[in-house]
């Protein structure tokens, strides 16, 4: 399921993310910030993209639990 | 038989109806304001109010219109449903003087978090129009709001050069007004307002051709490199309006 999920996310962020995440870094462990070197404005259109596509909610206070692409994922399994 | 010939009235008055809003609206008549709510209205008192006093304060020092170019006049001179106005930011002031520009709509505006969460300011301005937006996180609940606001017709102002730039120069914007407006699926007017010279002065702004995220990218969700071009192309715009100001003033000297 887990890899499921990060398969689909890896298209969404090629798709969307195009020329601002490198994608071949994304693995579940991989830091959204430090690692794949998201911008607040990128972190959002992810989150916008990731709601539209699975049908979760993002808050603020994801925003500020949410640290790596695994802690996407366990939010996509949970709500999904 | 009697049934079906009622409701076969109803059908034909209701399309008479639609067919008069439409032609009302292609015609150009449409009001003033986004065409939903009155100039005035019980359920945005406090909007309106605040509307009215600005204004009213404002009377003397209102801004002086000029357009881009001819284009741009016949689709501003009353901008109708909902739009992003994206202007330069010279002075703290600025909002009280876009309010006086769009007198005729409901704008909304972007408010930080350190003034909306005062005890009196912030739930007058949040009546007055102004939406709460952390500035330390990805405040995505000020980004659904605002595109909220947009669908429902208003208008967002914006400044996105992310701070006050007393000299007027736009050097860059940030992506945010372009993906709030591709969100809502509105267009983006560029506003280059003229820096204050003094407090005894009426400033000038340029109202810019608006741009339509829609033409440029179809998709709800373009590439971040789309994005990124669209707002190269924002920034040109903006910098067409200062141009053109730069042009006016000349004149008038």
């Amino acid at each position: 399921m887990i890899m499921e999920i990060l398969e689909k996310l890896k298209e969404l962020f090629e798709k969307v993310l195009e020329g601002d995440v490198d994608v071949s870094k994304v693995s579940p462990e991989a830091r959204l910030v430090e690692d794949l070197d998201m911008q607040s404005i990128s972190m959002l259109y992810m989150a916008l993209a990731v709601e539209e596509e699975y049908g979760v909610k993002f808050d603020n206070d994801d925003f500020k639990k949410i640290r790596t692409v695994g802690d996407i994922i366990a939010k996509i399994e949970a709500e999904a | 038989m009697v049934v079906d010939n009622k409701v076969e009235a109803v059908a034909e008055k209701n399309a008479k109806r639609e067919n008069k809003r439409s032609a009302g609206q292609s015609s150009g008549k449409a009001a003033k304001y986004d065409g939903r709510h009155p100039l005035f209205h019980i359920k945005y008192f406090p909007m309106d109010m605040a509307r009215f006093v600005f204004y009213i304060c404002m009377i003397g020092y209102r801004i002086k219109r000029h357009y881009l170019n001819e284009e741009a006049e016949k689709k501003c001179k009353w901008i109708k449903g909902g739009a992003v106005i994206v202007a330069n930011h010279t002075a703290f002031d600025d909002p009280l003087y876009l309010n006086s520009l769009l007198w005729y709509r409901r704008n909304y505006y972007l408010a930080g978090e350190a003034v909306m969460d005062q005890a009196i300011k912030g739930p007058l301005l949040k009546s007055a129009g102004c939406i709460r937006i952390d500035r330390n996180i990805s405040d995505i609940n000020a980004i659904r709001e605002c595109v909220r606001v947009l669908k429902e017709g208003f208008t967002l102002n914006m400044f996105p050069e992310g701070g006050i730039h007393k000299d007027g120069d736009v050097a860059e914007i940030k992506k945010g007004a372009i993906l709030i407006a591709v969100q809502a699926g509105v267009p983006i007017i560029p506003v280059y307002s003229e820096p204050r010279k003094n407090w005894i002065h009426r400033r000038r702004a340029v109202i810019g051709e608006p741009f339509e995220p829609k033409k440029y990218c179809a998709k709800k969700f373009p590439s971040m490199a789309e994005l990124n071009q669209m707002n190269e192309e924002l920034l040109t715009l903006i910098h067409a309006c200062e141009d053109k100001y730069k042009e006016v003033v000349s004149e008038k000297q």
